[in-house]
């Protein structure tokens, strides 16, 4: 298992978000998590990496207990996980171009040539051209998603983390970010965890689902096991995806 | 009633375990690598350059109405002005410049600091900035902070100058009394460490309001009210801060007197 959550529990105050939730993923998988809002989805997300930690349980990625790291200690994990935000998250003073280098910078020794380059193709990727001089406030929302996919994916993390990656887009740069997903998956075998309220995509491109109902795992298996699960929430899903397409 | 109290008694010592966290933190990032100098010049021009109009403009009508008004109360009571122009610098040197500095820093550099890093809070930019390795307080709070400790110090002393000028104006074309007769006036009451007690108080205060700004700004809470809100919180806790610290600072430096 790359990712292993093991009866995680997470509160905030007195609300329970998280009732001891437990999965796992494989290397090259991806999984998509779906739930209704506030059933703590992208809290699951943000404790993996811990910018949440957990009240107990364990969370393991790529054969280590993360749950105790320290700040500093998430550094290394960090580098082999990328997150793309609910928000587009770009860094409002750096122009496009510079928030897809950021990382690069960061974390690679390469020269100029290279970091252009590398940009370049992570714009491609996400299909964002002549704008790499904008700032974020001056172009579109579904552009800045599509930028902040860019610049997560530019540093080639191991495992994509995805907090509703296709909120807010048009159905064709949707069709082109679910894509996206799927062939980093089967070229770079790159694992992706994904936070979505769309059941459509999940059947399409996931090898696992998992929904998730007020903090708990209601559900879970491949896409043809969900197609005849009982519970009342998934069978929710699937009419509500089946109305649409 | 005995819960909520103590609730709030633990929220405020809560509150100043994270303040002082913070500092700590701010100032480890101060003196290890790496320094984000651009970022740095970058914030001295918005603390500093960008506020000293405002602050010019302000502090000589503040310097103006302190010397009409001691000189008016003067004469209400002994029936003579004579010492205005020393008792008026003093009083300018040792509060004046310094304090109202401060105050118009904190309206202008502290709200808007408050409300970006609040935004930044709640768009996830500084999840991000984690995600990508980067220390929010190194990143964020050590360049804002060093900035307007600098800012506070060059401030107040371009303040007190012209806060003094603009006293003389006044001294010489309403009280009648002449730029020679107010330097001699000055002479006598201001002291050397006057000067230097008071630009110490500007870097102390500039001090104040990166990390109570940056403080609301990371508990900012979602929306447009939560960023509202934590940059009020900002501007008032600030302000009172300042106002504080003023009064301990002072009380420290009558040691030297």
């Amino acid at each position: 298992m790359i990712v292993e959550f093991k009866n995680v529990v997470k509160s905030f105050g007195d609300r329970q978000i998280l009732k001891g939730i437990s999965f796992g993923i494989q290397e090259g998988e991806i999984v998509f998590i779906l739930g209704t809002s506030g059933t703590g989805k992208s809290v699951t997300l943000k404790t993996l990496v811990g910018l949440l930690r957990a009240d107990s349980g364990e969370v393991w990625i790529d054969g280590e207990n993360v749950t105790h790291f320290k700040e500093k200690d998430y550094l290394p994990i960090r580098k082999k996980c990328g997150m793309v935000f609910q928000h587009p998250a770009l860094f409002d003073s750096l122009s496009v171009y510079e928030n897809v280098a950021f990382g690069l910078r960061k974390h690679y020794n390469l020269s100029e040539e290279e970091i252009h380059k590398r940009v370049t193709k992570c714009l491609d990727l996400v299909n964002i051209h002549n704008v790499e001089d904008k700032l974020p406030q001056e172009i579109s929302y579904g552009m800045q998603k599509r930028v902040s996919l860019a610049r997560t994916v530019a540093v080639d993390p191991k495992i994509l983390l995805f907090d509703e990656p296709t909120t807010g887009l048009d159905p064709i740069t949707t069709n082109a970010v679910n894509q996206l997903i799927l062939n980093l998956s089967h070229t770079l075998k790159t694992t992706s965890l994904v936070v979505s309220h769309d059941m459509h995509c999940a059947l399409d491109i996931a090898d696992k689902i998992i929904v998730m109902d007020q903090g708990e795992i209601v559900a879970r298996g491949t896409p043809e096991e969900m197609k005849s699960c009982e519970h009342p929430l998934v069978k929710d899903f699937l009419k509500e995806a089946l109305d649409v397409h | 009633m005995v819960t909520a109290m103590g609730t709030k008694v633990i929220s405020i010592f809560d509150a100043i375990g994270e303040v002082s966290y913070l500092i700590l933190k701010t100032m480890v990032a101060l003196f290890t690598p790496p320094f984000r100098f651009k970022d740095f010049v970058k914030q001295l021009n918005f603390v500093a350059v960008e506020s000293a109009p405002v602050v010019v403009f302000c502090v000589s009508f503040a310097a103006m109405v302190t010397i009409i008004e001691a000189s008016f109360h003067m004469k209400m009571v002994i029936q003579n002005d004579a010492m205005v122009p020393g008792f008026s610098s003093l009083l300018i040197i040792r509060e004046l410049g310094a304090v109202i500095t401060a105050l118009l820093v904190t309206s202008r550099v502290g709200a808007g600091l408050a409300a970006e890093v609040g935004t930044m809070q709640i768009t996830e930019q500084i999840d991000a900035l984690k995600m990508l390795g980067i220390e929010k307080i190194r990143y964020l709070v050590v360049p804002r902070f060093l900035a307007c400790v600098i800012a506070g110090f060059t401030l107040t002393i371009i303040a007190n100058l012209v806060c003094l000028y603009c006293a003389m104006l006044v001294s010489q074309f309403k009280l009648g009394y002449t730029f020679g007769n107010f330097l001699v006036g000055m002479r006598t009451f201001v002291q050397f460490q006057d000067l230097v007690f008071s630009s110490i108080k500007g870097a102390c205060f500039g001090a104040v309001i990166p990390i109570v700004s940056c403080y609301y700004g990371f508990k900012c809470k979602a929306g447009a009210e939560g960023v509202g809100l934590a940059t009020t919180n900002s501007v008032v806790t600030s302000s009172v801060s300042i106002l504080i610290l003023d009064f301990l600072l002072s009380w420290i430096f009558s040691f030297f007197y």
